[in-house]
Parts: structure tokens; sequence; C-alpha cells
């Protein structure tokens, strides 16, 4: 495939990205898994096309699902930790604010990413070599970390010594619960014929549409959140150190969870918010621009790395299964492809974003209505009734995190428990102590 | 106003301003509803999950199906190779490819489960039928199951009392059988030690798979350096290497029983025409050496005080006789007589090389078929694909050099033009014309 060819397919992705991306719920791996499904990534698009079509249709998304994220509050994993920030400035008129911020920061992350892909194949196979073995034992360590991170607080203010126990405990207590139910949700998922394994690549969607999409839905529609008229100017309340440190932060949990697997951009943030210590709005919003940057597109782009390539993530699982790229010509595209993505993004995400700062205020109800009944049928299309069940009860989890005031992030134990529990061994006597048939 | 009313009007005027006043949430009924609800839900869908369990496929169902990524199922074949064990990622890993009649697809088996599964000797063998439940992982060019559980492993091993077998033939394949004979030829191969069986009647392969390693390393270690003439009795299963060569390949290490060292005779080269048959080792220097291709081995001259006499020897024991410690040492070499020619399996020169060289000029055709130790500077190098030329010289005179593809990539690091070193090999006269043949790789130092 000629120049013109990935230009036009990156093009063409760019395009179903925006198209879909800033629409509450409509997750870029949905849009991928029901093109999978329909047959169109296979009838449609070129095989050697579809690694770039995916490409422009990831930076698209990295970029523009920032908009339902601010104006509706629906977050994916990653952007659990966004929500109180950008929910001040949406309520105080600044949601572009926050989205021109969060695009700063993807942009800066798609030079970084573009400027170390070269650099990549040097690095990734010596990384891979030493830390391979030690999957499970950062897995382990970052649960624990998360956990320890909420340890016992809020409970100095109640009357009694019991009242401030359970105080204190109720937050660490409903993580805990939030993700050993999670972690059970999935590994019943996973090894089951639950949900079809005809169409297992997509099984995962229900769960996250319950986990993340639907509680947001219910709780916008209970908490009756004021929204009011927006400012649309190119403004942005902030400065250098604080978007370098955003950059920097971003870019470091970024690069953590597009490298290992299952660490998802939320706990990279976690971790290298830490590390870094980051305070200040404005450079929370920054780095979270560049963290999911680099974890949704960095984690494709090692797909593209000519002996040393690592499969890492959703997208990079369905493109590899197509269309493994394999050549050096092949790379370079996909530096070039990144960097146009990235500026057709940036531009058509601002556009967008102004465009739904003007009618968000009026109809914010009625989209957070119309964005349940959108990841209901999201979940049938690709599941069936049963998908829908179980995405009902993903949501009851995922609201539970809500109620108990934790981390959304918890509920990626559906991923990080059954894996743990097969990586050590214990997939059999888990599922016999289940009564799953082995 | 108390601190907790300063804080509502604060809150308030911060991100309510100028809105209709909400109602109040219970957040703790909430909380205490959804744990209810979150806990009744999943009790259903576990409860649904146990009517659910993963389906048999059929592996053309599943092959290259990119939507069945990542889908737990079951498959059942037969399994049509021998199991792969690697260790070298630090995650020890087995591989074994099945088929059902459908189609093939290896499954893996990763660590902690391979571990486990060796050591409970969970390890098909061909023929076996497995019956599995697995992950698929569905790439471009192959699929491929990752074995769960192993509590969902089962295997429906080839069964019955063994047969004894004293030779193989190809419809043997997939039965167990039990042979017993004198260890001919042991060498290691990629899959593991291959050894080559005389049971008297004819010779039977057997091939010690390298995951037996991982369950004795001891019996391994024993086996891959066994002596030649050493009684085995080995139980396994035949399997066709490259579907036409039948070979019988033990399970566990319990089916290889080591039954007791060779007898051999202590002779004289002079002895060895009444020794026939028997298994003899003596003290000798190689003369004569000549390659013969269609044989893949040397055939020679043994010398030693008390006379001469045929010998043979492959390339494989050859190769590991250091040409320099030959040159100055004699040789001791075990070996069977057979049809007069003494058959050498093992040779080890007694003592190292005692640093002594032969002028280039003086290596003639006198010296051919003798071995040689000589020195000078690599006038040039040639790689002629399968085989190497090169020249030394010293002194004015100078000395072609000749050595197989195989020996060349492992000392072109050293034979290069300008170096001086020291090489040994056999003399052999090529079209009128004087050279050495370094037949292994140590006979080239620096």
């Amino acid at each position: 495939m000629g120049p013109l060819g990935v230009v036009l397919w990156t093009m063409f992705g760019v395009a179903v990205g925006l198209g879909f991306s800033w629409m509450p719920g409509f997750h870029v791996y949905n849009v991928i898994a029901l093109l999978a499904v329909t047959g169109g990534a296979i009838t449609f698009i070129p095989q050697e096309a579809f690694p770039f079509f995916v490409l422009g249709a990831l930076v698209s998304f990295a970029y523009s699902s920032v908009i339902s994220t601010v104006y509706f509050s629906v977050a994916d994993d990653t952007m659990i930790f966004m929500l109180f920030p950008t929910q001040r400035y949406l309520v105080t008129g600044r949601g572009h604010e926050a989205v021109l911020m969060t695009l700063l920061g993807a942009l800066a992350g798609s030079v970084i990413l573009a400027a170390s892909m070269p650099v990549m194949p040097l690095i990734l196979p010596f990384l891979r070599d030493i830390l391979n073995q030690f999957i499970t034992v950062f897995l382990s360590a970052l649960v624990v970390f998360m956990f320890m991170s909420e340890w016992l607080k809020m409970g100095e203010r109640e009357e009694n010594r019991l009242k401030r126990f359970l105080k204190a405990w109720s937050q660490i207590l409903g993580g805990l619960f939030v993700f050993l139910a999670s972690g059970l949700l999935g590994f019943v998922v996973l090894n089951t014929d639950l949900l079809p394994t005809t169409v297992a690549y997509v099984r995962l969607t229900p769960l996250f549409l319950g986990f993340f999409g639907l509680p947001w839905v219910l709780v916008n529609l209970l908490s009756g959140l004021p929204v009011g008229e927006q400012d649309t100017s190119d403004e942005v309340g902030t400065d250098w150190r604080g978007l370098l440190s955003g950059v920097f932060g971003g870019a470091l949990g970024g690069y953590m969870a597009a490298f290992f697997p299952l660490i998802t951009g939320g706990m990279g943030a976690l971790v290298a918010g830490h590390i870094t210590s980051q305070r200040g709005d404005d450079t929370f919003m920054v780095s979270q621009g560049a963290n999911r940057f680099i974890y949704y597109v960095g984690a494709f782009l090692f797909l593209f790395l000519p002996a040393a390539s690592l499969t890492r993530g959703s997208a990079a699982w369905l493109v590899s299964s197509i269309y493994q790229p394999k050549t050096y010509q092949e790379y370079v595209y996909s530096i070039g492809a990144l960097l146009l993505a990235s500026g057709v993004s940036f531009i058509g995400t601002l556009a967008l974003s102004k465009l739904v700062a003007r009618i968000v205020g009026r109809w914010f109800k009625q989209i957070s209505l119309a964005v349940a009944a959108l990841l209901v049928a999201i979940a049938w299309a690709l599941t069936g009734p049963m998908g829908v069940a179980v995405m009902l009860v993903a949501a009851l989890i995922g609201t539970t995190s809500v109620f108990f005031n934790t981390r959304r992030s918890y509920c990626l134990g559906v991923l990080i428990l059954p894996v743990l529990i097969s990586m050590t061994g214990y997939t059999g006597v888990a599922m016999k102590l289940l009564g799953l048939g082995v | 106003m108390s601190a907790e009313d300063r804080l509502r009007v604060l809150l308030e005027d911060l991100y309510s301003r100028g809105a209709k006043p909400r109602r109040k949430v219970n957040l703790k009924l909430l909380a205490a509803v959804s744990v209810i609800l979150s806990v009744a839900g999943l009790a259903v869908i576990v409860a649904l999950g146990q009517a659910a369990q993963a389906p048999l496929v059929r592996i053309s169902d599943v092959y290259g199906n990119f939507l069945m990524n990542y889908a737990t199922v079951r498959v059942r074949g037969k399994v049509t190779s021998i199991p792969y064990v690697d260790n070298s990622t630090g995650r020890l890993l087995i591989r074994f490819p099945v088929d059902d009649g459908t189609g093939s697809m290896l499954l893996y088996i990763y660590s902690p489960l391979s571990a486990e599964a060796l050591r409970r000797g969970l390890i098909p063998l061909p023929g076996d039928v497995v019956d599995a439940e697995v992950q698929v992982r569905v790439r471009e060019t192959f699929t491929y199951g990752i074995v769960q559980a192993l509590s969902a492993f089962r295997i429906e091993r080839v069964g019955g009392e063994p047969i004894p077998v004293k030779t193989l033939k190809p419809g043997m394949a997939e039965t167990l059988v039990v042979v017993e004979g004198e260890a001919a030829r042991i060498r290691e191969v990629g899959s593991g030690v291959l050894i080559d069986l005389d049971t008297g009647a004819g010779t039977v392969e057997v091939l010690v798979p390298k995951f037996i390693s991982f369950m004795d390393r001891r019996l391994y270690g024993e086996l891959a350096s066994l002596q030649p003439g050493a009684r085995l009795r080995v139980t396994g299963v035949v399997y066709l290497y490259k579907g036409s060569s039948p070979e019988v390949v033990p399970r566990r290490p319990g089916d290889v029983e080591v039954l007791g060292a060779p007898r051999v005779v202590e002779a004289t080269v002079s002895q060895l025409p009444g020794l026939e048959g028997e298994r003899v080792r003596l003290t000798v220097r190689f003369a004569g050496i000549e390659y013969v291709k269609e044989e893949r081995g040397y055939r020679l001259l043994v010398v030693d005080s008390t006379g001469r006499a045929e010998a043979r020897v492959s390339r494989e024991v050859m190769e590991r006789v250091d040409p320099f410690d030959a040159f100055s040492s004699p040789i001791l070499v075990e070996g069977r007589v057979s049809g007069g020619v003494l058959v050498i399996e093992s040779a080890k020169p007694l003592g190292r090389w005692n640093g002594s060289t032969v002028p280039l000029g003086e290596v003639t055709a006198a010296w051919k078929g003798r071995i040689v130790a000589v020195e000078g500077e690599v006038v040039s190098v040639r790689s002629l694909g399968s085989v190497a030329v090169a020249t030394l010289r010293s002194g004015g005179a100078e000395l072609r050099l000749f050595m197989p593809g195989s020996v060349y990539s492992g000392v072109k690091d050293k034979l290069v033009e300008g170096a001086r070193v020291k090489v040994a090999g056999y003399v052999d006269v090529y079209k009128g014309q004087v050279e050495v043949v370094v037949y292994t790789p140590l006979g080239v130092r620096q």
C-alpha cells in the first residue's frame, strides 16, 4: 500500500472516530467491534489498510472522547479520575476550557509518542525480556497500591468510635467489594458460554458499558447536575509549568499502561500521578490528555514495530488477527499517520466541543436518557439479551463504587482478578468452587 | 453558623449558584441497596454460568475466526506430535498440536500449570486423545489455544499392555510397545536424546523427549552421556518421525530402564579379528583418514605397536576428537568389531597437545591420511557455500586448508586474512594439491 492509501485509510478512521467518539457510550473499540461483527472490516477495508484505519480511529477517539467525558460525564476506565475536575469546570461554564486543556495534553502526547517510536525497537525487547516474568508481581503490587492509596480517611469527624471506624473503612471496604464482585463477574463471563463464544472478542463490551457507562448516566439523572451556559473562547487558565508537569506525568503513566498488559490508562495515571506529585486541576487535565493518548495509541502502535512488536490492547488483538504490520515501511508510515491524525483530530474536536457546548445545557437529561438507551442497544446488538443482563449487573457494581465514593477503577477487577487467578494457576480451583463444571 | 453549614453555603455558591434546589439523596441507603442488588445479580449470573459451560467446538470453526479471539472453549482431538518444552524466556511452556479431524491447532500450557503438568506426568504423546478447556488466540497467520486448568485437561492415553518388539514398522504408529537392546549410537537432537537400540534383530530408534529432562534431570543427563553398548529397556508409544520413520517415545522417566553398562574387552589392534561382535577398548593412532560422503563418516586405519586395522567412525564422533591433542597423543577408542571392521563409537586423545607443529613446507603427500598441526599466517579465505578454503603461509611455504561450511562457520572469527593461527586436521591430496582438512572447529586456534 502506498502513502496515498495510508493517508486515505487513516483519514477514514479519523472520520469514523470523530463521528462517533464524541457521543456518550461510543467507545472506539465498540465501533471497531461492530464493524468486525457485521463483516465490514473484512469485506470493505483492504486487510493491509485495516491497521491504519484503526490507528486513525484510535487517535481521533483519544481526542474527541473527551467531549463526552466533560459534557456528559460518561467515563471509560481511563477517565475516572477526570470526572471531578471536569465537572467543576462544566458547572462553572468552563467545559470547553477543560476540553482544550485535555487536548493540549493529547497533542503533547502525540508528539512525544511519535518522537519515541524510533527508539522503541531498541528499548521494548529489552524491557519485555526483563519484565515479562514479573507481570503477576506488578499486577498484584498495583492492586495493593490502589487500596493503600485510599487507606482509611474521613473518619475523624464522626461522633463515636464505631461511627468513626465505619466511616473510615467504608470507602476501602466498598472498593474491596467492587473489586471482588467485578472480578467474580469477569471470571464467570470469561470462563463460561454465558455470552456467546462465537463473538468472544466483544464479550467484554457489555461489562465495560455496565461498569463505566451506565452508572454515570444514572448519577447524572439522580443528581440533576446544573449545567449552565458555556464559554467557548479558546483560552486556558494554566501556565507552562502546569502544562509540562502534566505532560510529563501523563506520558509516564501512559507508557506504563501501554507497555504492561491489563494496566489501563487510569491505573497508569494513578501511579504516575503519585510518582510526580501532581497538583492542580489544569495539570491534572493536561496529564490525562497525554496519558490517554499514549495509552490508547501507544499500545496500538507497538504492533507496528518490526521484529519487536507487542500486542497490547483490544484493538491490537483484533488487528493482529486480521493483518499484522510487517515492514519497516509500514512502521514509518504509522508515525506519519499518527501525526496527521492527531492534527486533524485536534482541530475537529475543538470544533465539536464548541458545538456541543451550545446544546449541552438545554438537553442534559434527555441526552443522558438517550445514552442509557444507546448503551443497552449496543450491548444487545453485540451480545444479545444475556449481554444486557450482564451489563445490568456490571452497572449495579459500578453504581456501588459511586455510592461508596470509591475509585471506579476497582471495576477493573473484571480483568485483573481472572488474569491473576489464571497466572497463578488457580483457574481450576476457582471454577470448582463456583460450580462452573470443572 | 456551624462549620458544616458554612461549608454547605460555600459549596452551593461554588457549584449551584442560581440553580433550582435539588432533592436530598440518602447515600447510605443507596449504597446498601446497590450492594444487595449487586450480590443478587452476581448470584444469578453464577447460577446461569453453571449451566453454560465452555462448549466443545470444532477446530475448523475456531481457526482464523477473529471474532472468537479470547473465547473459552473445549477442544478434543488427537495429539499429532511430540510436545515441545521451552524454558528460555523464564516461563516454562509446553506446546503440542491436536487434530480433531476438522483441523489442527497448537495448544499451549504456560507456567505455573506447565510445571504442575510435568510434575503429574500430564504430558500427552502422539496418538493420545486430549480434551481440554482452552482460551483461543487468533492471529493473522495462526490460531492457538491456552490450556486454562489442569482439572479441565484430560488425556485418553494410548492404552493396553505394551507389545514387545524387536523392530519397528510404520504400521505400528500410535501403539504402546516395549523394546530392549543395546545402545549403539546416542546423540542429542533438538527434540531430545536419540538412541539407536540394537535389539539383535535390528535397530530400533528411541527418542527420549526433552520434556523428560524437566521430570528427571539426572536420568536425562545420564541418557545423553550414555556409553554405546549400555543395555536399555524402553516402554513407549511409536511415533512416525516426518510421517514415515518410526521411533519409540517414552512417556515418563520410569519408562526408560538402564539395565547395565556394556561389557568391554581391553584389546590391541592385532587381537581385533578374534573379537567379532565384541565391544572393545584400545589405544591407537589414526592413520589413513578418508571421508566417505555416502556413509556420512570416515574410514580410517588405526595403528598400534601390534599392527593396523580398518575402522569406521561417524562424523559426530570424529568432530569431538581434538586434532591438536590427537597429533601428539595416542587415542583411546571404544567400539564394536563388526564384519572385521572396528566401528568406533567414542574416541578421546589420552594427552594434551605438546605445542609442536610441522613446518608448512614439510607437509607433503607422504602425510596423506595422518593428522598434523601447522602454524602460519592466513593469506586468503574463501567461502564457497557448503565448503570453505583458505591458504596458510609460513617461512615462504604455503598450504591449502579445506573445511566444511559447518566447521568454517565455527571458526570464521579466528580465520581472517592476516591472522596468525594454528591449524590441525588430516592431510589429503585433492587434484594433486596437498591440503589439510579441518574436520572440526576444534582444529583452529589463535
